[in-house]
């Protein structure tokens, strides 16, 4: 596109130097993440878990209740998405989600923030 | 550098078994999320998940703990041993003490209480 839009100015030989040259235009190297890219990887990093590694995870499944984990596995399983989203959930934030939705819920606000 | 004061948490006692369980989900936290760190800092030559299951098991041998004051000591000695590693303020051969056991597979334990006290067991 560069090209191209080089080529155009050229037979305009004597424009001062300035204008010469295209505007540059903002893009990203990516698209803002989607929510269901969120929810593939973190049901990806969530089976990276020992404890997990053979359950049906659901967005609705408690981890405590339904995916039968303790409270350290809880803990691990929160820091295994956040290792798999490059993001530190606060403490306080990390006690209160209970169900995968709800983590999943949170990061995909965090990375819109972005 | 390192920072005297970095990680550093002044030591109080829990009055209640709920707000020391809190606290010990945190600093197991802590761990989990600096144990890739604390891998590289060491250069420990395992995969990282071996050092997060010997974290696990470190918090699992105190599972059955009951008595608060005692579970207070053991957070704060915990909390402490986590500072050290992290600011590495201990050398490589500290940190492979606790997996100096791994390597002693094939070894039974007939409740022979010389031979396992000569061969350092933990208790």
């Amino acid at each position: 596109m560069f090209r191209f839009a080089v080529r155009s100015v050229r037979p305009v030989a004597r424009l001062p130097v300035a204008s010469r040259f295209v505007q540059p235009i903002r893009s990203y190297a990516v698209a803002p993440i989607t929510k269901d890219e969120v929810i593939k990887r973190s049901f990806e990093a969530l089976k990276t878990v020992a404890a997990l590694q053979e359950s049906e995870i659901s967005l609705e499944s408690s981890f405590q209740k339904d995916l039968a984990l303790d409270s350290l596995d809880t803990v691990e399983a929160l820091v295994a998405l956040e290792e798999e989203f490059d993001l530190e959930i606060p403490d306080k934030i990390s006690d209160e989600i209970k169900t995968v939705g709800e983590a999943v819920n949170y990061i995909f606000e965090e990375e819109q923030k972005l | 550098m390192t920072l005297a004061t970095e990680f550093a948490e002044t030591t109080r006692r829990s009055a209640s078994n709920a707000e020391l369980r809190s606290r010990v989900l945190h600093l197991y936290r802590k761990y989990m999320r600096y144990s890739k760190e604390m891998s590289e800092l060491y250069e420990l030559d395992m995969p990282v998940s071996n050092v997060k299951t010997k974290i696990r098991q470190e918090f699992e041998r105190q599972r059955f703990v009951n008595d608060l004051s005692v579970a207070n000591v053991l957070y704060m000695k915990g909390q402490m041993e986590f500072q050290e590693i992290i600011n590495f303020w201990k050398q490589q051969c500290h940190v492979l003490r606790y997996f100096e056991d791994q390597s002693n597979y094939n070894v039974v334990d007939k409740n022979d209480f010389i031979k396992g006290f000569l061969r350092g067991n933990n208790p």
